[in-house]
């Protein structure tokens, strides 16, 4: 069974996310070692690109600051290799397709086998999902279709039947940034992607608090730019703290 | 219709967008599926087109310019169309679908400020709010479209992100319309972005060379023997080109910007030197270095400074149906100079870039061969940077 489907199988799962290389790819390493000490057994490693739509400032900037620092994409890769052997963690990359694209698809999924369990692509749709689907088959990693609060009931349905370890629910109409709360219709819509589908289920855009993560109602909650806040790119020892603590706070 | 509406451009187009942005795409797609027969809506079109924006647009015969370089020269004159440059024909198109659609807000990018211009106008007119998304350089080399465009109600955002000109208002403008995407329309100024934006911005321009294809016809009797337009995004060539497309005997030339010269790697020469990839929606030529990031561009001419390109050219060009050359920004300038000397015609820089490209292949021609060349805008935005740019050069000398 897939590695993550086991993870959210057994309790409500918080997925953090880091922009792998921000503000250097040791660092990450490091912060990764956090989260796993706090308990967290599935991350998301954001691959730096330097036109990221679905990103808002905070992420934007990260990965603007690690391109700066010539991070590239195979250091991620090998970081991550290095982070699957150490902590047998389950490691989602999130990338935009233009990388993807650059190395090939059928590269790029060979190349990411080694450590990855599931692949984002948040400029992917569904309808354009057919490029990487099948290679990502081939090497036994999950594609992770998206769900938005305008789907419809059938989209529901028909990207469910793509998705191997969870469907990706955006919580809002937006980019990536934290919120302090959410609207009635985010929790409206949540549940009906939940009943309509039998995969997981895992909600993220805006998260940043205990609240957040207990009450929407999902499989898992992920959250990223709260995270990256915690982040002094000067001081690492500090932002370890500060990743532990808001970690912490939100799943004790 | 369905082939012409597939988005696909052989290998090139498609809709790499947030999947939040893919219900906005079908509606707009669907919408204009509806609207492409529908005989109202291109009456109403039309008669904009002549009433309100000016069009047709006239072919000029250049004589001095044809005596001195040898070849017959006519030149499509976007620069007297309403506004000052070709981005109209497109707004006034989607602003009849915003109106359609009933989306109550308007966002659009600018590089040049010549779509926020034509954008505001129509919004102004259409009483549709509209936001306009400039990069914080291009903001200030075109402070006078900035001016203009406040003056017509639109409000400016200035975007301070990457490299603060095009390709960054358009990633925030396409953030923007992530977050307002049930009442807002993003006008997209060019063939470029996501499908059926490609599409739907080429037909609206279409009408520059359908009118030229006429007017040469009554002019000469026969068809251009080449073409020429400049290459942005690529609205006013495809506008241009898609005309004579079908004409094997008609040589089609983009001219793109080299900037200060392709081997300096200032430039935004994107299909010369570019090659496949991902970026604002859709696969295309793409300045990118070797691990997928996007480069960043450069041209004297902020309406051609975008490492993107729409992907119809990469088709025309991969096809071999159009060529595709550089222009330095010094040869844009010598070419702005000559076509005003000769003809008292100041045209804007990004067209300049069409005339240098016309000059070098005159070699190329018969003698006396007929040539077009798009003016896809004038040149009173581009006053202040031209000044700066002659300085400079004096004081060099
Ligand atoms: C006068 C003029 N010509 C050309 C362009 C380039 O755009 P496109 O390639 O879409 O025609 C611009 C863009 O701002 C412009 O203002």
């Amino acid at each position: 069974m897939n590695k993550i489907k086991e993870i959210l199988k057994e309790k409500k799962t918080l997925i953090p996310f880091l922009p792998a290389g921000y503000p250097s790819i040791n660092a990450t390493k490091q912060f990764v070692k956090v989260l796993v000490n706090c308990g967290i057994k599935v991350v998301e490693l954001g691959v730096p690109f330097s036109d990221p739509v679905a990103d808002g400032p905070t992420i934007t900037n990260s990965y603007s600051f690690a391109i700066q620092n010539g991070t590239k994409s195979e250091d991620v890769y090998l970081m991550a290799d290095e982070l699957k052997d150490e902590f047998g963690i389950a490691i989602i990359p999130m990338l935009y397709y233009n990388l993807i694209y650059n190395k090939g698809e059928e590269n790029f999924a060979k190349r990411i086998s080694s450590f990855a369990d599931a692949v984002i692509v948040p400029d992917l749709p569904f309808k354009e999902s057919h490029r990487l689907r099948p290679h990502l088959e081939k090497f036994d990693i999950s594609y992770v279709p998206f769900a938005t609060p305008n789907i419809k009931e059938e989209d529901i349905k028909k990207i469910s039947d793509y998705a191997n370890a969870f469907i990706y629910a955006v919580t809002v109409f937006g980019i990536t940034g934290a919120r302090s709360s959410y609207s009635n219709d985010t929790y409206t819509y949540l549940e009906r992607v939940k009943k309509i589908s039998s995969k997981y289920v895992a909600a993220g855009f805006g998260v940043s608090s205990k609240e957040q993560f207990e009450s929407l109602p999902t499989d898992a909650v992920i959250i990223g730019s709260a995270l990256v806040k915690q982040i002094e790119p000067d001081n690492i020892e500090k932002s370890k703290e500060n990743i532990e603590g808001l970690i912490k706070k939100i799943i004790n | 219709m369905d082939k012409i509406f597939s988005g696909d451009f052989g290998k090139f187009g498609g809709a790499f967008v947030p999947e939040t942005l893919i219900y906005a795409l079908d509606e707009l797609e669907d919408y204009y599926k509806k609207i492409k027969g529908d005989r109202e809506f291109f009456k109403e079109f039309n008669n904009l087109l002549t009433e309100y924006a000016g069009r047709p647009t006239p072919l000029t015969w250049a004589p001095n310019f044809s005596k001195r370089f040898g070849v017959n020269t006519y030149l499509k004159r976007e620069d007297l169309l309403h506004t000052g440059a070709h981005k109209l024909n497109n707004c006034l198109g989607q602003g009849l679908i915003t109106k359609g659609l009933n989306k109550k807000r308007v966002i659009a990018e600018t590089g040049a400020g010549q779509h926020g211009v034509a954008t505001a106008t129509v919004c102004a007119f259409l009483k549709i709010p509209c936001e306009i998304y400039m990069g914080s350089v291009d903001y200030e080399r075109q402070k006078l479209n900035v001016f203009r465009m406040e003056l017509l109600g639109a409000k400016v955002n200035k975007v301070e992100s990457g490299s603060k000109t095009l390709k960054d208002a358009m990633n925030e403008a396409l953030r923007d319309w992530v977050t307002n995407i049930n009442t807002t329309h993003y006008m997209i100024g060019s063939a470029a972005g996501p499908h059926p934006f490609p599409t739907i911005v080429r037909d609206f321009q279409r009408i520059i060379g359908e009118e030229a294809r006429l007017q040469i016809f009554k002019s000469t009797g026969a068809l251009p023997d080449a073409i020429f337009a400049c290459v942005g995004g690529g609205s006013n060539s495809i506008g241009l080109f898609k005309a004579f497309v079908e004409d094997s005997g008609v040589k089609i030339f983009g001219a793109e910007a080299a900037g200060r010269g392709i081997e300096t790697g200032l430039h935004s020469a994107t299909l010369s030197a570019g090659r496949p990839g991902v970026l604002h929606g859709s696969l295309s030529y793409l300045l990118q270095n070797s691990d997928g990031q996007v480069e960043e561009a450069h041209s004297i001419a902020p309406g051609l400074d975008y490492p993107g390109v729409g992907p119809e050219h990469s088709y025309m060009k991969d096809s071999k149906r159009a060529i595709y050359e550089g222009i330095t920004d010094d040869e844009a300038m010598c070419a702005l100079e000559i076509l005003a000397k000769e003809e008292g015609i100041i045209c804007a820089l990004e067209s300049a870039h069409a005339v240098a490209l016309a000059i070098k292949k005159v070699k190329e021609l018969e003698k006396d061969s007929t040539i077009i060349i798009n003016l896809s805008g004038r040149g009173d935005k581009d006053m202040q940077t031209i000044m700066k740019s002659m300085e400079a050069k004096n004081e060099q000398n």
